[in-house]
């Protein structure tokens, strides 16, 4: 019953959304006040029903109800309780119910707290209904979780062990509100381009939109960067694997977005740019699904292979393309000239930015998709690995860093950059970034981190000045959160340059058989082997390694066998200080020759990583804090309209 | 199904009734009635032709409590393997402290060829309660683990699993084992003649072991590729090679006249050099250095019986 | 006059821009490339040894040596040829013989594939597109897929069919 129920649901949703979509058109076309509400009424059917088919799928988890072919693939009657829970969107299925969820979320969100033009509100309702007609259909008709077995298995394939961890319960909710948030900044660009909005208002409409998106992606991002770092046991936070620039494409796009929307809307500076960002960052979410869930491109971590569904992605891709940036090149001159401004003003800053990210997330996506365009014109199957990636993007990124502290000195307009360069006193600035660079240097580290660890220390530095310079002049509570906003992702960016430099200075990996007593020496430790004890838990067997360290504490990883699923995985040991991580994972036992036990060992230390994720969170902090002022802001505006 | 007819139809007219209200409220015309109407009409049939198109509303579902009950009432001769293991977890499940259950589950597990989860089953079991036929089958899986090894810990169990109980043929089999791959084939010689001896004679493994034993302890020391091609100096024939030991083993012998096993390896050499007069009578200086002793009795015995076979083949 | 020359400073700055990005992805890509070979290609044309590539197959059952020094040595095969792979590191849990995997690195004179990298998949149902590719083709030209890479490769699904 909670199958079929659910199912019921997930066609209520889809004829919800439908509706919503054609009565907000009509409501949007004709002005006619009633249709409108009635689309509003349906966002509301549509997010209601697919919130409760997404607690029947977790009842249903609960239940183990193997019935469901979902269920029976991804759980496990011996699994815990929160990764039953969880399992409701650890495959692909219950994902994309939870992201059809979300855009019905933002639908409902559209309709509640969208634009303040009407006609604009409603005619954004109707396109996010589109989108979510077409997500809605496809979960329906071709990744339907509720699909059944009949008969039903005995017991469940259980979850893919390497999901069943804590941070990667979290990471799909926040990923998926970044990338589907990222369609309410599609419908709102799309419905101005429809009612002709001029593009500084629409700039202002979308804004808050792409900065939550934005914010929520990050966060989704950094999380999935932590959990490869200590959940994979390779010791990596960032491959360049495909699924990861599917994740990073939209990210760059939308960290223009969110810069190019502030100059259109303060100065009127390339609207038709920012609304052309605004269409392609989600375009770029859904090619981002199409990669990492039809299997068309070699990566470690995709989804379950499966061509029939990316046909039906790949058919909302184009869908979802044609219509956005059809009507953008149709429409584009309603959105009204771009205002001319000086190449030392605040907006050719702000367009360096949005070039420099533009231009790095093409060179992401040519990285990624290039192999793919190797095979489908019948040449020999290549991969392009990290290499490309950190010569072609990196050094993108690193001239973006440099320009990162001066924009906020830059006035707008006709610019001038005497009157910054007084205030930015970059001769103090230089000095803790000549120590950064010097430091680097004497722990031997490679040039590029020599060079991305100074510009983190610039960028830093960059943070205190403006923050210290703008204060005062920030009179109201809503500039004060927009400047700390803005200081606190900037100096984030400082952070993670740093500690990417650190990780990529760091000593070579011990890889290493050991067997109890004996001891392996990294970056000036010592970790003696103490013993290996059993450590089984309720669905899987564990091996558990303790080593000591020489001056105090022990670290414990484990090797683990998931029975019911049939696979290893390794829990690595951390062992954190302010100087880095100590990273250890074991594997297999190596019996010697004499018949004693012996156990491979990888060690590896992490220098200063803790500083990629404060990083990441002041990034995110500073993302909600841009977000509360643009709420105090719009508040502000409806009380001076009311 | 009636419930889930019924909540379907009420979820559906109450949605399509919630989006189209506001139409109907805002009607002044007939015209304006009947788009309200159908809009109403729309979604409610539109979400039935959606569901319908894929859904099977007669399937009921199948929580894991509903199959435990019925694995539970059904007949375990009745019981597929699978829902065998299933009905065995359940109990350990529920019961977690059941060391029969535990201990059943993990023979069930080793039976299949997954030892890993044997071996885990098995030791909570013996935490419980420790068990002389847990221990060997503890002891067991670890040997089949480590594919014919008996490795330290398995000698361990099956140490412990003789010490509580001495008439179980298998630990003190395997404890032969152990002690013949560590080269002492005395006390290989001791734990199975004594498990024979403790054997009734009807017992099948009584027969097993003394084949077994039998054959193990005739082997030249040094293992048979003392005998093979590979390691055979060039200016020796094999005939001069296999007198050569026969001296070595008779000289032995002449120090040692109490190692039973070294007259077993004689004889079987004598045997191969077809020889049976001399194998019989090294086989009968056995018995009587061993006291006549039953369990080397029979380890005799078989020994006399695969040389004779070997005999009556040539 | 003033707008227009306004426009041109952005559109030749962002040019500029563009194309170095261009130039910089080009040649990076031109260095980064790997090709992958099946074990039938690098039998019928070996690349030098020295070159980074990609070689994948499934693992031959019973090739795989673990020295008690750590690293492994494995044999992957497409059912035509045989590929013998050495490697230092740890290697990944899901590796396992009868499993289609890709190892990344270089040969050496005598023929044998030092990787510096081995992907196996987190689905263990997982066959790394090449590697399907390559037995497809293998399988086209008539040589028998091994029963033991096939069974492993559905055990993962075998226990949901009853």
């Amino acid at each position: 019953m909670i199958a079929e129920l659910g199912r019921f649901l997930i066609a209520l949703a889809l004829v919800a959304s439908f509706a919503q979509m054609a009565l907000s058109w009509v409501g949007a076309s004709a002005g006619r006040d009633a249709f409108a509400r009635a689309g509003r009424a349906a966002t509301l059917a549509a997010l209601a029903s697919s919130a409760a088919a997404f607690a029947l799928l977790i009842a249903a988890f609960i239940q183990s109800d193997f019935s469901i072919a979902y269920v029976a693939g991804h759980s496990h009657v011996d699994k815990p309780l929160f990764y039953k829970v969880t399992a409701a969107w650890g495959g692909h299925e219950g994902s994309m119910l939870l992201w059809c969820g979300v855009l019905a979320l933002f639908g409902y969100g559209l309709a509640r707290i969208g634009p303040m033009d009407v006609n604009l509100r409603t005619r954004a309702v109707s396109i996010q209904g589109l989108l979510q007609t077409l997500f809605f259909a496809f979960l329906a008709f071709a990744s339907n979780p509720f699909d059944r077995l009949d008969p039903a298995p005995l017991q469940g394939l259980d979850l893919n062990p390497i999901l069943q961890d804590p941070a990667l319960a979290f990471h799909p909710p926040l990923l998926y509100i970044g990338y589907v948030g990222l369609s309410a900044a599609f419908a709102i660009a799309a419905a101005g381009l429809i009612q002709k909005t001029p593009g500084r208002a629409l700039a202002r409409a979308l804004r808050p939109w792409a900065l939550g998106a934005w914010t929520s992606l990050t966060a989704g991002i950094s999380l999935g960067a932590w959990w490869a770092y200590y959940e994979l046991g390779w010791g990596g936070w960032w491959f360049w694997d495909p699924v990861e620039n599917a994740s990073f494409m939209p990210w760059l796009l939308g960290a223009a977005l969110i810069h190019s929307s502030i100059a259109t809307e303060k100065r009127g500076a390339f609207p038709g740019w920012t609304i052309f960002l605004a269409l392609l960052a989600y375009v770029l979410s859904i090619l981002g699904a199409f990669l990492v869930r039809s299997g068309v491109i070699t990566s470690v971590h995709a989804f379950a292979l499966d061509p029939e569904r990316g046909v039906w992605i790949l058919g909302m891709l184009g869908v979802s393309a044609v219509a956005g940036l059809g009507l953008f090149a149709a429409r584009a001159g309603s959105l009204g000239e771009g205002e001319g401004f000086e190449p030392t003003s605040r907006e050719a800053f702000i367009g360096a930015n949005n070039l420099l990210l533009a231009a790095t997330a093409g060179v992401v996506l040519v990285g990624t998709i290039y192999p793919l365009f190797i095979e489908l014109a019948g040449g020999a199957p290549v991969s392009v690995g990290p290499p490309y990636f950190d010569a072609a993007a990196t050094p993108l990124l690193m001239v973006l860093l440099l320009l990162v502290p001066l924009a906020p000195f830059l006035p707008w307009a006709n610019g001038g950059a005497k009157p910054a360069l007084k205030q930015l006193r970059a001769v103090f600035l230089l000095i803790p970034v000549a120590a950064t660079g010097i430091a680097f240097i004497l722990f031997g580290a490679p040039v590029m981190a020599v060079i991305a660890g100074a510009l983190g220390a610039w960028a830093l530095c960059g943070a205190v000045m403006d923050v210290a310079n703008h204060w005062r002049t920030a009179k109201s509570r809503a500039l004060r959160l927009a400047l700390s906003g803005r200081t606190l992702a900037h100096a984030g960016l400082g952070f993670i340059a740093i500690g990417a430099a650190a990780d990529a200075s760091r000593p070579a990996d011990v890889n290493r058989v050991m067997a109890p007593g004996e001891a392996i020496e990294i970056a000036g430790r010592t970790l003696t082997l103490r013993d290996v004890r059993r450590a089984d838990g309720p669905n899987f067997l564990a091996d558990r390694a303790t080593l000591d360290v020489a001056g105090g504490g022990t670290i414990a990883p484990e090797r683990r066998y998931y029975w019911a699923a049939g696979q290893h995985t390794r829990e690595v040991g951390l062992g954190s200080s302010l100087a880095g991580d100590l990273y250890l994972s074991i594997g297999e036992a190596r019996p010697r020759e004499d018949g004693s036990a012996a156990y491979e060992v990888r060690a590896a230390f992490h220098p200063l990583v803790w500083m990629l994720g404060l990083g990441a969170l002041m990034i995110v902090i500073g993302g909600l804090l841009a977000v509360a002022s643009q709420i105090l802001i719009r508040r502000g505006r409806q009380e001076g309209v009311a | 199904m009636i419930a889930l007819t019924l909540i379907i139809a009420a979820l559906g007219m109450l949605t399509a009734l919630w989006i189209a209200s506001p139409l109907a409220r805002s009607a002044l015309e007939p015209m304006q009635r009947l788009a309200a109407f159908g809009v109403m009409a729309f979604v409610a049939l539109a979400a039935l032709g959606a569901y319908l198109a894929g859904g099977s509303p007669g399937l009921p579902g199948q929580p894991y409590s509903v199959t435990e009950a019925r694995l539970a009432a059904m007949d375990p001769e009745e019981l597929s393997p699978e829902e065998q293991e299933e009905r065995l977890r359940a109990i350990v499940r529920r019961e977690p402290a059941n060391a029969e259950a535990l201990a059943y589950l993990g023979r069930f597990l080793a039976f299949d060829g997954r030892h890993l989860e044997a071996i885990a089953m098995l030791e909570r079991s013996l935490r419980v309660n420790e068990n002389a036929r847990v221990l060997t089958d503890l002891g067991q899986a670890l040997v089949e683990l480590n594919e014919g090894n008996v490795t330290p810990e398995a000698e361990r169990a099956f140490a412990a699993a003789h010490a509580r109980d001495e008439t179980l043929p298998e630990p003190a089999f395997f404890l032969g084992v152990a002690a013949y791959e560590a080269g002492d084939r005395e006390t290989a010689l001791e734990y199975w003649s004594g498990i024979i001896r403790r054997l009734p004679p009807a017992d099948p493994f009584r027969e097993v072991i003394s084949v077994r034993a039998a054959d193990l302890l005739s082997r030249p020391a040094g293992g048979p590729q003392m005998l093979g091609d590979g390691e055979m100096p060039e200016d020796e024939t094999p005939e001069q090679m296999v007198s050569r030991m026969v001296a070595g083993l008779e000289a032995g012998l002449e120090a040692y006249p109490d190692d039973v096993a070294r007259w077993m390896v004689l004889a079987r050499v004598r045997a191969v050099m077809e020889n049976p007069a001399g194998a019989r009578a090294a086989i009968a200086e056995a018995r009587t250095r061993s006291g006549d002793d039953d369990g080397t009795g029979a380890i005799l015995d078989a020994l006399e019986r695969a040389i004779q076979v070997e005999e009556s083949e040539e | 006059m003033i707008k227009a020359r306004k426009r041109l400073w952005i559109v030749l700055a962002s040019a500029g821009v563009l194309v170095c990005a261009a130039v910089l992805a080009g040649f990076a890509l031109r260095d980064a490339m790997t090709f992958f070979h099946s074990p039938a290609m690098v039998a019928e044309n070996p690349p030098p040894p020295g070159q980074r590539v990609r070689v994948g197959g499934l693992v031959v059952d019973g090739s795989v040596a673990r020295p008690a020094t750590g690293g492994a040595d494995f044999t992957v095969t497409d059912t035509l040829a045989d590929i013998r792979i050495t490697y230092a590191g740890s290697l990944p849990d899901l590796f396992r013989e009868g499993q289609g995997i890709v190892a990344e690195g270089a040969f050496d004179e005598t023929g044998l594939f030092i990787a510096s990298r081995v992907l196996a998949k987190h689905d263990e149902a997982y066959m790394p597109p090449e590697v399907a590719a390559a037995l497809e083709r293998a399988r086209v030209e008539g040589a028998g897929l091994p029963a033991a890479g096939h069974d492993a490769y559905r055990e993962g699904y075998g226990r949901s069919g009853s």
